[in-house]
């Protein structure tokens, strides 16, 4: 039995200041996206770090100059409010698309940087 | 063709703000935003731990100066600080559709390095157009 929520990981890894694209397609078995989450295991990286596109189903998400870190939060919080969710975006296939920019403030190069989708079929979506 | 709602942020950006600077914030909210409801404010770095991390004051009228919704103070914690979500401030008024976004930031000599950038963001909405026909 497929379980109702899955979490599907983007990786990148940054090895510099600079663009990094992001591309991933979403988890056929499930109808839609309802939450994202960036991790990064450097946090001074954070610094004027932004998305200068994020789509998802070609609809934009967020828009250039979005900073990455307000989609962070810290270990304190518990898992299930982490996840940016005001957004509910068909998944089933689609296709997330967008690019993640460095502005060299890392302590370390390479660090790796992971979003964190959230799909879900729930019994509505199974409706529609 | 089914018109529904889909959030949309909208983005503000003052840059190069020096110390005691006062930046005048012009913003014409796009032809395609409908209404916005919230405000983030972000600075790039963080403001001194022995004044509360206050960065400056930012003083905005909404809907073509016909009402000041916001004298709000910014502040900036380390990076490291970093805890719950980001929340909108929600605005009782909302910004209508084509209206103008103007006002002031006035820094307060308080950041830990000079020049910054605050972004501003507008949580808005957009109506689109759905041209998929949905399968039962």
């Amino acid at each position: 039995m497929r379980r109702p929520i899955k979490y599907q990981i983007i990786k990148l890894t940054i090895t510099g200041a600079g663009n990094f694209p992001i591309s991933a397609e979403t988890d056929k078995a499930y109808k839609k996206v309802t939450g994202l989450q960036y991790s990064g295991t450097d946090t001074a990286a954070l610094k004027d770090a932004v998305f200068t596109k994020f789509e998802i189903d070609s609809n934009e998400i967020f828009p250039d100059g979005f900073e990455v870190k307000l989609i962070q939060t810290g270990q304190e919080v518990s898992p299930n409010k982490r996840f940016y969710d005001d957004i509910e975006e068909r998944a089933d296939g689609s296709t997330v698309s967008g690019s993640f920019q460095d502005a060299g403030n890392a302590t370390a190069y390479p660090y790796n940087a992971r979003i964190y989708l959230r799909l879900e079929n729930r019994q509505d979506d199974a409706k529609a | 063709m089914q018109k529904h709602e889909r959030k949309k942020w909208g983005l503000i950006l003052i840059d190069n703000i020096a110390s005691g600077s006062v930046k005048k914030i012009t913003y014409k909210l796009p032809a395609n935003i409908k209404r916005c409801k919230g405000f983030i404010f972000s600075g790039n770095v963080e403001g001194s731990s022995a004044k509360n991390y206050v960065l400056g004051r930012v003083s905005l009228f909404i809907n073509n100066r016909k009402s000041q919704p916001l004298n709000y103070i910014v502040e900036s914690k380390p990076l490291d600080f970093l805890r719950r979500k980001y929340e909108t401030l929600k605005l009782e008024e909302e910004i209508e559709a084509g209206s103008y976004v103007q006002g002031y930031y006035e820094d307060l000599a308080s950041a830990v390095s000079f020049p910054y950038k605050i972004r501003i963001y507008l949580d808005c909405t957009t109506n689109t157009t759905d041209n998929k026909i949905n399968n039962g």
